[in-house]
């Protein structure tokens, strides 16, 4: 390979041939781009804000459910434990709110670059908890929905063996979930979000969202 | 200042520093399309971020910060967009000639840029590109003698 400088005067050469052979479509950014990104921003911004009030209606109502049931102490606990779970997905969906407007991109690029990834960090580690939970606490989300929908407690009508078996199956099924995502995920390929979702579960974006925080903290500290 | 006054200032100041956005997208995605999508991504967020943007700093620090971010992030991104064909009129940029295309050289040069990682990449841009240590390490957010020293190992390297 030629010495970096040789080529850096080469660079210079066509750098200065861009600024005439290039031209910036003035028409595309005035009729659509500018336009657009003000209202993606702000559907962005509403959609953030409309599932925020989705999580925070239903915590308030599993609380208030919880609470009108406190004599049926299975059901209570039940909608106890998913209403806990809950409070963990609203509070990490503001955090990541709260983070994404913090971010400045004008600011200096190992500082934004850590902060995204952190950002992605807490992402992932939400996705991983809630359908961690979500399989794991399948019987008393079960439960909840017994009863709010046909009144029919199901602590009460179960046997002692179905109920085992149907909290057995949450935890297989969550174990399953986790086997399957880090078979497969990586396969994905015809289905993105899937492949996200799955590679979310199996951890592979985690270690790759660690390797990178570590690599940018390597990057600032490197000295001779 | 209106909407229409910032939106000309903005548009001026990119059509001054159209050839950043140039290198930046060529530095980061090898296909036309992506370069594309990156292209409209960085536009779109050096305008999101205009309002922030203190003209007391030089614009091109702030755009080698934004586009160099976008980027970065582009880059690390599941993409999820299917390959397609993109018409001129669609293009944030346009080749009025043939120019543009980068000669033999400077291609190589590019895919020696395509085998650093995201940030090291980044610093051999801003050093093609004539800016100086105090430059570079304002865009990165690093020191000077880090620069340095991460430049003199890059020059190292590319003569083995």
């Amino acid at each position: 390979m030629a010495n970096l400088d040789e080529l850096k005067a080469k660079w210079e050469e066509h750098d200065a041939m861009l600024s005439e052979c290039l031209r910036l479509n003035r028409e595309l950014l005035t009729a659509m781009k500018l336009n657009d990104a003000e209202s993606a921003v702000r559907k962005t911004a509403v959609y953030a804000a409309f599932e925020a009030a989705g999580w925070l209606a239903i915590v308030v109502w599993l609380g208030g459910f919880a609470a009108s049931h406190f004599q049926q102490l299975g059901v209570a606990l039940s909608a106890a434990a998913a209403d806990v779970m809950c409070i963990g997905m609203l509070v990490a969906l503001i955090r990541r709110i709260a983070g994404s407007l913090r971010i400045d991109y004008g600011q200096p690029v190992s500082a934004i670059q850590k902060s995204v990834e952190e950002l992605r960090m807490l992402r992932i580690r939400t996705t991983q908890w809630g359908v961690l939970f979500g399989t794991v606490l399948w019987l008393p989300w079960l439960a909840v929905a017994a009863q709010a929908v046909f009144g029919v407690d199901v602590y009460k009508i179960a046997s002692p063996a179905w109920l085992v078996a149907n909290g057995l199956f949450g935890v297989v099924l969550m174990a399953v979930t986790m086997w399957v995502s880090k078979k497969y995920g990586e396969r994905m390929q015809s289905a993105p979000w899937m492949r996200r979702l799955m590679m979310d579960l199996a951890g592979t974006n985690w270690n790759a969202a660690v390797r990178f925080v570590e690599g940018v903290k390597e990057f600032e500290r490197e000295q001779a | 200042m209106t909407t229409n006054d910032q939106a000309s200032r903005f548009q001026t100041l990119l059509d001054e520093h159209k050839r950043i956005l140039f290198k930046v997208c060529h530095c980061y995605c090898r296909n036309a399309p992506d370069r594309e999508d990156l292209a409209q991504e960085i536009v779109v967020q050096l305008w999101t971020s205009f309002g922030r943007y203190d003209p007391r700093q030089r614009f091109s620090t702030w755009m080698y910060r934004v586009a160099l971010n976008v980027a970065i992030s582009f880059y690390r991104r599941e993409r999820t967009r299917t390959r397609h064909v993109i018409a001129d009129e669609e293009k944030v940029l346009i080749a009025t000639d043939e120019s543009s295309r980068p000669p033999e050289e400077i291609r190589a040069l590019y895919e020696v840029i395509e085998r650093l990682d995201e940030l090291n990449r980044a610093l051999l841009l801003l050093y093609l590109d004539g800016n100086n240590y105090e430059e570079i390490a304002a865009v990165l957010g690093i020191s000077e003698t880090n620069v340095a020293t991460k430049i003199n190992r890059l020059k190292n390297s590319m003569r083995q």
